[in-house]
């Protein structure tokens, strides 16, 4: 292969440093190499100041060329390109094909007369890919061994006279920054010029198959490392490891991670329960006879207004604030476990879980975040890389069970079953995993039976003790989105709703002074409630907050808080629980908790929100998003109904 | 089969591909299974990531700041979380 005369011209950036017109005609080398393993810095320093950056013609990547005085035994100057990094000869980006084209596709005639290759000592596999790759051509090409300092630090120690005759080719230890070896490799360089052309590994793979392909090239690597470098041996396993044999065990990681949660839902409801009630009748009692009193003053005490700020806004919006607390304690553990490095783990646990059932591993991402809230999960859909992987997870994600829903189950929890609350909400969770699995088999057996998967690997972090300033600050940030919530959506849904049960429908009732009966909320509500009926919750006081639920998971607990101060001048969440008994216990006939039962799977597996529904129709269309509506509402009806007509025959 | 005679059989790059496949999910786990140096293991898991055949997801971390620009489910910094998710842009 003759040299190569650089004649193409380049396109000067405006910090061009002019270079000598004597470069052209010269034999040219081009530095190739892995980004971040010196080969910049070997550049500079083999080129000084004698070099110009421009785009390389037709593209729009910048190429450093320079010259390189050897000024070895009266060698000639060399014209020298400093290639984009490059991991391997199979192009990702723009930089990548470049290096490619200039080193595989240019005519042999065009092509650099010698490749220097800079390789990382202290991560030589990485690093010796691509020479693997470059020595499958017949081609001059010289190793300069980088960074050897670091990898003596961390216990490798490379022999370049084997590691050359294991490559086939020379290598030379340089360091760039001290301008150590810079001699030596010009006379390697100078050398392999003067000489033939290396030919081509052989190789016997089979065409276009890359795998084939890449594993004979690290087996080559591996070959080349095993008789070249010595490395430190691997550390001895830690605690942590010991952890994690059992965390992440196929078999008692599932079991630990239910555990786990349903340690944290009882600690949560039995901590706090004390407490809510408390809240309870703090805001019924002084803070409502307070506003009145202020009313009063301004004369407004016995007008619509009270009925609005004391009946509507403080018992719906006060209700779902004694949940703070709840929040607060579950928000604190959740914070623990995840500081504390072992919700990674759960999530190897989920993500195995996922491929068992035929689902994408990484589906295991947006279904997590869903436990938190599920909108942003719906939009980290997009992680998955597939069109039909993301309309999938997307479907599913409305199954998991959110925090919002979190303080209904605690409200029916202590409310049909008192002693085993932090059960009935960890049974929920349970319920949840089981309709994602479910659905989601349902799916995968008939709409994609076909769908591919990436196999999927996690950077565990370590274990470690939670910090409380971060614990704080997470509790805290949490709580803030849990109270703007309440702040915003639940005060504009309580105030519509109030809205509707100061209208009267029938008779003379004024304005904001109608039985609850006759309000145009409870007339909209009587005509939805029989289709509960056959899950034991028709009552329309009970199951139209179900409808009101349908805007956000919260307003459903101020929904009723609303409905029962109006029919019953209920104030407390004790009040609220034994007018919901009352009610459950008519409507089924006198099964409650089978009734209960149902109406927890129903707003479990029901529509999530509004908000779910809007971003659902923005990340994968209106006619998924409606299939999806469908699908929620058709398994939520259905199971409810079976619940209760299974469980009224237990009870 | 020694863990090493099957790794040679197969190749290094099936070997930590099965690896990930069978559900290990790090690169400390793919070491004691297949009996690869350490290095040459995360150089392959490098180059599958880089070929779409592995993927290395972050896990969503805690919003403690709301730094939405840095969450790996945040697309181009754009809050997802809470109520911050619904307002209007």
């Amino acid at each position: 292969m003759s040299e190569r005369r650089i004649t193409s011209p380049l396109v000067p950036s405006c910090h061009a440093v002019s270079v000598s017109d004597g470069e052209e005609g010269l034999p040219v080398v081009a530095l190739a190499g892995a980004p971040n393993v010196g080969k910049s810095t070997l550049f500079n320093a083999l080129s000084g100041a004698r070099h110009v950056a421009g785009n390389w013609p037709g593209t729009t990547v910048e190429v450093v060329r320079g010259l390189w005085r050897t000024r070895h035994d009266a060698g000639p100057d060399l014209a020298l390109i400093d290639l984009p990094g490059t991991y391997s000869l199979d192009p990702d980006s723009p930089d990548e094909q470049l290096a490619r084209t200039l080193l595989l596709e240019e005519p042999e005639e065009d092509r650099p007369a010698v490749v220097v290759v800079a390789v990382d000592a202290a991560h030589l596999s990485r690093s010796l890919y691509f020479v693997a790759q470059l020595r499958e051509q017949p081609y001059r090409v010289v190793v300069a061994l980088t960074m050897t300092d670091v990898a003596r630090r961390r216990g490798v120690h490379v022999d370049t006279d084997a590691l050359s005759r294991a490559l086939g080719v020379p290598v030379v230890e340089v360091n760039p920054r001290q301008r150590a070896g810079t001699t030596a490799l010009a006379v390697a360089v100078l050398r392999v010029l003067d000489g033939p052309v290396q030919s081509a590994r052989p190789v016997a793979t089979t065409a276009g198959d890359e795998l084939e392909a890449a594993d004979e090239r690290f087996a080559w690597v591996l070959a080349a490392v095993d008789r070249a470098a010595s490395h430190p041996p691997e550390p001895r396993r830690t605690w942590s490891d010991r952890v994690d044999r059992w965390a992440m065990s196929p078999v008692t990681g599932p079991v630990l991670f239910l555990a786990t949660m349903f340690l944290v839902f009882q600690a949560t409801t039995s901590l706090v329960a004390p407490l809510q009630d408390a809240l309870g009748r703090l805001l019924s009692g002084p803070v409502a006879d307070g506003l009145t009193t202020v009313l009063g003053w301004v004369g407004l005490e016995h007008t619509w207004v009270r009925g609005f700020m004391v009946d509507g806004l403080l018992a719906g919006v006060g209700m779902l604030l004694t949940f703070v607390p709840l929040m607060a304690v579950m928000f604190v553990l959740l914070a623990i476990l995840e500081d504390s490095g072992y919700m990674a783990r759960a999530a190897v646990v989920t993500s195995r879980a996922m491929r068992f059932i035929g689902l994408p591993a990484k589906a295991f991402l947006p279904l997590i975040v869903g436990y938190g809230c599920n909108v942003p999960a719906i939009m980290a859909t997009r992680v998955l890389p597939d069109a039909r992987q993301r309309v999938l997870t997307a479907l599913l994600v409305p199954f998991t069970s959110c925090s919002a829903r979190l303080t209904v189950y605690v409200l029916i929890g202590t409310t049909f079953f008192p002693a085993h609350a932090g059960l009935v909400v960890f049974a929920m969770y349970v319920v949840s995993i089981a309709l994602v699995v479910l659905v989601g088999l349902l799916l995968r057996s008939t709409l994609w039976q076909r769908i591919g998967d990436t196999p999927l690997m996690l950077d565990l972090p370590a274990y470690q003790r939670p910090a409380l300033s971060l614990l704080t600050q997470s509790t805290w940030v949490r709580l803030k989105d849990f109270l703007r919530t309440a702040g915003g959506i639940i005060v504009a849904t309580v105030s519509v709703l109030w809205l509707l049960q100061a209208i009267p429908v029938h008779g003379d009732a004024r304005f904001g002074d109608v039985p609850a009966d006759d309000s145009l909320y409870a007339a909209a509500a009587q005509t939805a409630a029989p289709v509960f009926g056959p899950a034991g919750f028709g009552r329309w006081e009970v199951s139209s907050a179900l409808v009101v639920g349908f805007v956000a998971k919260e307003a459903v607990i101020s929904s009723w808080a609303q409905t029962y101060a109006a029919t019953d001048g209920v104030s407390t969440p004790k009040q609220l629980s034994a007018e919901l008994r009352s009610d459950v216990s008519h409507a089924s006939g006198g099964h409650p908790s089978a009734a209960a039962w149902a109406f927890l799977v129903f707003l479990l597996a029901y529509t999530p929100c509004l908000a779910t529904l809007t971003t659902q129709r923005r990340e994968i269309g209106l006619r998924w998003t409606l299939f999806g509506l469908a699908l929620q509402l058709t398994v939520a009806w259905s199971l409810a109904v079976a619940v209760f007509q299974v469980g009224r025959l237990l009870t | 089969m020694s863990a090493r005679t099957e790794r040679e059989a197969r190749g290094p790059v099936r070997a930590v591909l099965d690896a990930a496949a069978a559900g290990i999910p790090s690169v400390q786990g793919i070491v004691a299974a297949t009996g690869l140096p350490r290095d040459l293991v995360e150089a392959t898991v490098d180059h599958l990531v880089r070929a779409g055949r592995l993927a290395v997801p972050d896990l969503p971390g805690r919003c403690v700041s709301a730094a939405c620009g840095s969450c790996p489910l945040a697309p181009d910094g754009v809050p997802t979380c809470g109520a911050e998710a619904s307002a209007p842009r």
